[in-house]
């Protein structure tokens, strides 16, 4: 698929909408986002009043007591879900009202995903598994072996390319994810409890990968996280509490 | 408890719809298969009206019969009259007499006629004066035949479903059988002799041991007035234990008085094993596809609720802490089960009933009553069966476990 | 894209292997009954010995005679197919053909029940029969109508064991033909091509028949190909405008036309007026049969996958995640349903073989030998294809409808 956004460089993207030199600076731009729940008799906010600018190579945490909406709102900048009500710019893009081809595509594009129960396909091999986004970007076989094997290195897994998730250990597992969260070099990655599942030792070389993607490539990184500890080794810490963003 | 399983599968409707539609469907084919089965076996035992034992049929076969004059007509059936008589004096044989509407065949002459405002199908057997005692009719009032068919009013015998339906109350004998009224007035039964009934036989079944009887009503043949088309099968009583030479004499003497004509001879015994074949391959068929289709429905659910268990681990979890033995968990799936299938099968009786009412399935209340009876209890039966696993497997949940459940 | 589909799709299968038996049982079960049913018909209408010309055949087998009160349905006579369908334009030649009766013999004593057939000398070029003894009867042997007949090779070995037949005579019913010829058994499939004893119309005693419009005759027309069908409709119709009815006869109308084989199937089995359009309802007929068929089978298949949904929703929020839409997901388990389909195709066309071994063994239909033809396996792939598309659509727009946020905790709402 074409268009720049596809690397992790600085160029601006293709502003779908707004003045570009104003957002081209941030990674996400959230503006008065509420999102609200609803089944037929009862009403649950989740997330209510939130303002977020992320920029471009920041390290964020998002930190707050379980069912705080933090998790909403990591959904909400990775288009797994859309808010209720306020604006979203995602690298550059107006999110509104788009159809699910688009928003796939976008997702494809934009953000990388690392989830705390890694979520694997248990079905294909590690190396398959790195290459799913670029399967839904149309890359070419040998192109998206090549990339797969790249980013495969550099969480060092090189050596276990032809393994199933259930032969690897729980921190492995971790790092073939953010291996398929870096493949497209999506300029925001997104990670919900990336050490939640892992002990501590594989947690901090979990830790220790991501800060080094987000200083050597330039990679924008929003990590929710439960531990302060972790917290205080990102740049800068967003808490939420009840749905409302706490500064 | 009952309501809450009603409740409980109500409010997973949507994700049940597919079972209950699935399980509706099986429903209606196992009615379909019952019917056919039911139909079969209740009319297997009944009474056939006629002995079929030691009698042979031969079929004549004179060449075309509507295209000729009437004088060429006469010679025809005068030549049936001389071939029935010369066959008749062979040793070794009873009686002969030629007819329609002959046992196990397909074939066979009807009327409908309106009695009391029922439209009934009739079958009109036309015979001459051996015809039962050739098929050992059983006479239950009245008289058989008499020397000769001719006369003001032509004596027929009825069966006693027959009769039964002319005179509810009192005995046919005696009795003139109504005017068939025809929509244009002037019918042509009104030359025609009124028929009275000499005799009441027992239903005659001879469509076969899987159908039931028909009314019928038995006219006397007198070759020289016949009119109509004759009946083209000569049947005979032969002794018991008759050599098979005799079969070929039969056809010999019959070719002799009629040369140019060819004559067929069947046992009654074989007839009766083709047409029961022929009868029993498209049922055997169907049933075969139908058990395999029932099989493959109870795999996928058995499926369906192994995965559903798996599902509900957590709610079962939940269901135990709070005080529910392992066979209340299985009695609840179980219960759920039957409570899905109830619904299914309520639709699906409602619908099959709709068939005998619409008229589109014309079988004795008997038939249906004992084909749906029978088609709830090997459903639900079968059901019970499938959840037995899956609902053991339920009842291995740990409670403990089931609440930690990732 | 399609390789990865492919992967995920063989490991699913491999994986809970109850499920994949399920799903397989009724898959090839439904594709058995479809691919048996598929091989007789393809069997009775292949261009094969003795019907080498079906594929250019029409037959006239089917007319309706009426008057002002009355109707006749049935065979045409003799002398309708005699008198007004010679020399029709683009046949290369007619056979006129009667039905089969019942006769009765008696070798040594022993009864023996066979069908015979009267044709013309035609016959035996319209159809290509293997001679395994002797020659057929000509056509000047049927206008003389010498009593002649050629037989089946068990008919041979019921009346003369071992022993060649040719110049022996047969006694059926009374009376006794000389036997001319000894041809392989032909099954009773084979419609026209069909029966244990053949001998000449000439022989038939009473010649009232030769005049008759309607009776028990067919005619076979072969074509010089399938082109000059219409033609042959056309003049046909032509024909019967100017037939000429008996003064004293109450009909006065004759309709019909010359059918293909199929064509006469359809319209028989309606036994209704020769209609053109009885093959079009006879094919929507057995399409809705087919179909309800299959109703079972898919909603099965589909209840089956919905509730597999349930596994796999993990992977359904993974992609969704990484970019997948809908469509590609629909797109996957569709393709996903189609490979399990046609796995159970290919098993279903071994099972299929196997029946119809079973079926030619049992002598059910005596002398056919049922086979599963190329065309059959085409078929059956064709359909495993649309069955897997049938059954897969609903459970795909269903997982493609998860919400990734749902599927990533595990719930299938």
């Amino acid at each position: 698929m074409n268009g720049p956004l596809a690397t992790t460089s600085g160029a601006p993207g293709v502003s779908t909408s707004g003045p570009a030199a104003s957002t081209d600076a941030f990674a996400a731009i959230l503006s008065n986002a509420e999102k609200v729940y609803r089944t037929d008799r009862i009403e649950t906010v989740a997330l209510s009043g939130v303002n977020l600018e992320i920029r471009r190579g920041e390290f964020v945490s998002v930190m707050g007591p379980s069912g705080s909406g933090k998790s909403t709102l990591l959904n909400i900048l990775g288009l797994l879900d859309t808010p209720t009500s306020g604006r979203l710019v995602l690298a550059g893009h107006e999110i509104a009202d788009l159809g699910d081809r688009e928003l796939s595509r976008l997702r494809n594009e934009i953000v990388g995903f690392i989830f705390q129960t890694f979520h694997l396909i248990a079905d294909l091999n590690v190396i398959d598994n790195v290459e799913l986004p670029l399967l839904y970007r149309g890359t070419g076989g040998s192109e998206r072996r090549r990339l797969a094997g790249e980013a495969l290195e550099k969480v060092g897994l090189s050596a276990r390319m032809h393994h199933f998730p259930h032969q690897l250990s729980g921190g492995q597992r971790q790092r073939v994810a953010i291996a398929r969260a870096i493949v497209g070099r999506p300029p925001i990655l997104l990670a919900d409890e990336p050490t939640g599942n892992l002990d501590s030792q594989m947690g901090t070389e979990v830790m220790e990968i991501l800060e080094h993607l987000n200083t050597e490539e330039g990679t924008t990184i929003v990590m929710v996280t439960h531990d302060p500890a972790l917290g205080e080794r990102t740049a800068r810490t967003i808490r939420i509490f009840d749905g409302r963003q706490v500064h | 408890m009952i309501r809450h399983l009603f409740r409980l599968v109500w409010n997973r409707r949507k994700r049940n719809g597919l079972v209950m539609v699935e399980i509706l469907v099986s429903f209606l084919l196992l009615c379909g298969i019952s019917t056919m089965g039911s139909s079969f076996l209740l009319n297997w035992n009944e009474p056939m009206g006629f002995d079929r034992r030691d009698v042979w049929a031969i079929s004549v076969n004179s060449g075309p019969y509507h295209s000729l004059n009437e004088d060429a007509k006469l010679s025809v059936r005068r030549q049936f009259g001389r071939i029935e008589e010369a066959v008749r004096n062979r040793p070794d044989v009873v009686a002969a007499s030629m007819q329609t509407n002959v046992p196990y065949t397909n074939s066979r002459w009807r009327t409908t006629f309106e009695v009391n405002g029922e439209q009934v199908q009739v079958g009109v057997l036309q015979a001459t004066r051996e015809m039962p005692e050739v098929l050992r009719l059983e006479l239950v009032e009245g008289e058989f035949f008499g020397e000769n068919g001719g006369g003001e009013e032509e004596p027929v015998l009825v069966t006693q479903d027959y009769a039964r339906k002319l005179f509810p109350d009192e005995s046919a004998v005696g009795r003139l059988i109504p005017r068939k009224e025809s929509d244009d007035g002037d019918s042509v039964e009104d030359d025609n002799p009124r028929q009275r009934i000499v005799g009441v036989i027992r239903p005659y079944r001879g469509r076969g041991e899987h159908r039931a009887s028909e009314p019928q009503i038995v006219r006397q043949i007198d070759w020289e007035t016949f009119r109509g088309f004759p009946p083209r099968d000569l049947l005979v009583r032969v002794r018991p234990g008759a050599p098979a030479a005799l079969e070929e004499e039969l056809l010999r003497t019959a070719s002799a008085i009629a040369p140019g004509w060819s004559f067929t001879l069947t046992r009654m015994d074989d007839m009766r094993t083709r047409l029961l074949r022929e009868a029993m391959l498209p049922l055997l068929l169907f049933a075969v596809v139908a058990l395999f289709l029932i099989l493959m429905v109870g795999l996928g659910l058995i499926g369906v609720l192994w995965q559903s268990v798996i599902r509900r681990t957590d709610e079962i979890g939940v269901r135990r802490a709070m005080g529910a033995t392992a066979d209340g968990v299985r009695r609840q799936l179980l219960g759920e089960l039957l409570a899905l299938t109830s619904i299914s099968v309520l639709a699906g009786s409602v619908l099959y009933l709709q068939l005998p009412f619409l008229g589109l399935l014309q079988e004795p209340g008997k038939v249906v009553a004992c084909a749906l009876g029978s088609s709830l209890l090997v459903m639900y039966g079968f059901v019970i069966l499938c959840g037995l696993y899956p609902s053991w497997l339920a009842t291995r949940i740990e409670p403990a476990r089931a609440l930690g459940y990732e | 894209m399609f390789a990865n589909y492919l992967k995920v799709a063989l490991k699913v299968l491999a994986r809970r292997r109850f499920f994949t038996f399920i799903s397989l049982f009724g898959i090839s079960f439904t594709l058995v009954v479809l691919m048996v049913l598929t091989a007789i018909v393809d069997h009775v209408l292949a261009p094969k010995p003795p019907q080498v010309n079906i594929d250019r055949t029409l037959r006239i087998s089917y007319m309706l005679e009426s008057g002002e009160n009355v109707e006749w349905n049935g065979e045409p006579g003799f002398g309708l197919l005699d008198r007004y369908c010679r020399d029709l334009p683009g046949v290369e030649m007619m056979s006129i053909v009667g039905g089969t009766s019942s006769v009765v013999g008696y070798p040594e004593g022993r009864r023996t029940d066979l069908k015979l057939r009267h044709t013309d000398g035609v016959y035996w070029d319209a159809y290509d029969f293997r001679f395994l003894e002797g020659a057929p009867y000509t056509r000047e042997d049927d206008r003389v109508g010498r009593p002649v007949a050629v037989i089946t090779e068990a008919a041979s070995r019921e009346y003369f064991g071992e022993s060649p037949a040719v110049g022996q005579s047969i006694a059926l019913s009374g009376r006794t033909y000389e036997v001319l010829g000894v041809v392989a058994n032909v099954s009773p499939v084979y419609d026209l091509a069909y029966s244990d004893v053949w001998v000449p119309i000439g022989t038939i005693p009473d010649p009232s028949f030769r005049e008759a419009l309607m009776g028990s005759f067919e005619g076979v027309l072969v074509a010089e190909s399938r082109d000059a069908f219409p033609a042959i409709r056309d003049d046909f119709a032509a024909r019967l405008e100017r037939v000429t009815f008996p003064p004293e006869d109450e009909f006065s109308k004759l309709e019909g036309f010359p059918m293909t084989p199929i064509e006469t199937v359809a319209v028989k089995f309606f036994s209704d007026r020769p209609s053109r359009n009885a093959l079009r309802k006879f094919t929507g007929m057995v399409a809705a049969l087919v179909l309800a068929f299959m109703l079972l089978p898919a909603i099965n298949l589909v209840n089956v996958n919905l509730s597999r949904i349930y596994e796999r929703t993990s992977e359904i929020g993974v992609r969704k995640a990484f970019g997948a839409s809908s469509r590609h997901l629909i797109h996957q388990f569709v393709l996903e349903n189609v490979v399990l389909c046609l796995v159970g195709g290919v098993i279903g066309l071994v099972l299929s073989a196997a029946v119809l071994a079973a079926v030619n063994a049992s002598g059910l239909v005596p002398y056919a030998h049922f086979t599963v033809s190329l065309r059959v396996f085409v078929v059956g792939i064709a359909l495993a294809t649309f069955f897997g598309i049938l059954s897969g659509l609903f459970p795909a727009w269903r997982m493609s409808r998860v919400h990734p946020v749902a599927a990533l905790k595990g719930e299938t709402g």
